[in-house]
């Protein structure tokens, strides 16, 4: 990925976060688990944290096909304190993002699809 | 479901030594030519008889890239044996199984485990040093040492029966029949 799309991907990240105060922090993974970008608090990993949506939304995708329910579409993760959401973009990346609690969720899901089409025409593949 | 005995056994070692294909070949009778990546963990089961009793067994199949390390850290908690998977072309990736086995036992303490040594269909000729080396690890491991091919289906179902065997010896494991 040459350093203009890095840059424009970095952009749609922080846009995601900022926009959103919901949003408490944001990855963008490779389909391998290696971290493409990611907006954090600086006590956040941010190779953990690519490594652990990847894991995330493998393992959810493989499930779905097992019990034979079509392809994933989104995976939520809810706990007491706040939510993770991990979608993959087209060109098979995965983004995902942590939400405070109460967040509204069907909200942080739409802004997390439209990022994914933006990185999916960034990235060509769209 | 019926009352049969399940048991969680786990397959370790570095990334592209096999795992997957030995799991898979075991588990479903494939093999594939192209390398793919395990991305955290993938789950297979099967059931299998062993010493006249039968058991189900689920498999975990644990990515081997440190970058997933805290992530496969969180599926070796209540497993009943491990396999070591190491490439026969590759001595480091046997060395490296000390590091595993140091991450394995620090969660489930000292359970059955068998030592692979996969890919013997790519193995050069000569690997006396690896097997000795290999023996030696196995020897510590107090476990035995079994040399496979997940392509050509070899010694694949020795490794996960040999695992039963030694995990049925061990006293806190009641087979139900």
């Amino acid at each position: 990925m040459n350093a203009t799309n890095n840059d424009k991907i970095k952009k749609i990240l922080k846009e995601l976060k900022e926009n959103n105060p919901d949003v408490e922090s944001v990855v963008l993974s490779g389909p391998d688990g290696i971290v493409i970008d990611a907006i954090l608090p600086s006590d956040e990993d941010p190779l953990l944290m690519s490594a652990l949506v990847a894991s995330i939304l493998m393992m959810s995708k493989k499930s779905v096909e097992k019990v034979k329910k079509g392809l994933l579409k989104r995976v939520l993760i809810e706990g007491e304190e706040g939510s993770i959401l991990v979608i993959q973009t087209k060109n098979n990346s995965i983004l995902g993002c942590v939400l405070k609690k109460k967040a509204k969720i069907g909200l942080a899901m739409i802004e997390l699809k439209r990022a994914a089409d933006k990185i999916d025409e960034i990235l060509g593949e769209g | 479901m019926q009352d049969m005995e399940r048991i969680k056994i786990i397959v370790v070692g570095d990334g592209a030594v096999g795992k997957t294909s030995i799991v898979s070949q075991f588990a479903e009778s494939r093999f594939s030519e192209e390398y793919k990546l395990t991305v955290g963990a993938t789950f297979a089961s099967k059931t299998v008889e062993v010493e006249g009793k039968k058991v189900r067994l689920s498999i975990w199949d644990l990515a081997g890239q440190p970058r997933f390390d805290e992530i496969t850290q969180m599926f070796f908690k209540g497993a009943r044996g491990v396999a070591y998977v190491f490439d026969l072309q590759k001595p480091a990736t046997l060395k490296n199984l000390t590091n595993w086995y140091k991450r394995v036992t620090k969660e489930t303490g000292n359970i059955p485990a068998v030592l692979v040594g996969n890919k013997l269909d790519l193995a050069p000729e000569s690997i006396d040093d690896v097997d000795a080396y290999a023996k030696q690890f196995a020897q510590y491991l107090q476990t035995v040492y079994i040399k496979s091919s997940a392509k050509q289906n070899i010694n694949i179902d020795v490794i996960f029966k040999e695992l039963v065997s030694r995990i049925f010896r061990t006293k806190d494991v009641k087979i139900v029949h």
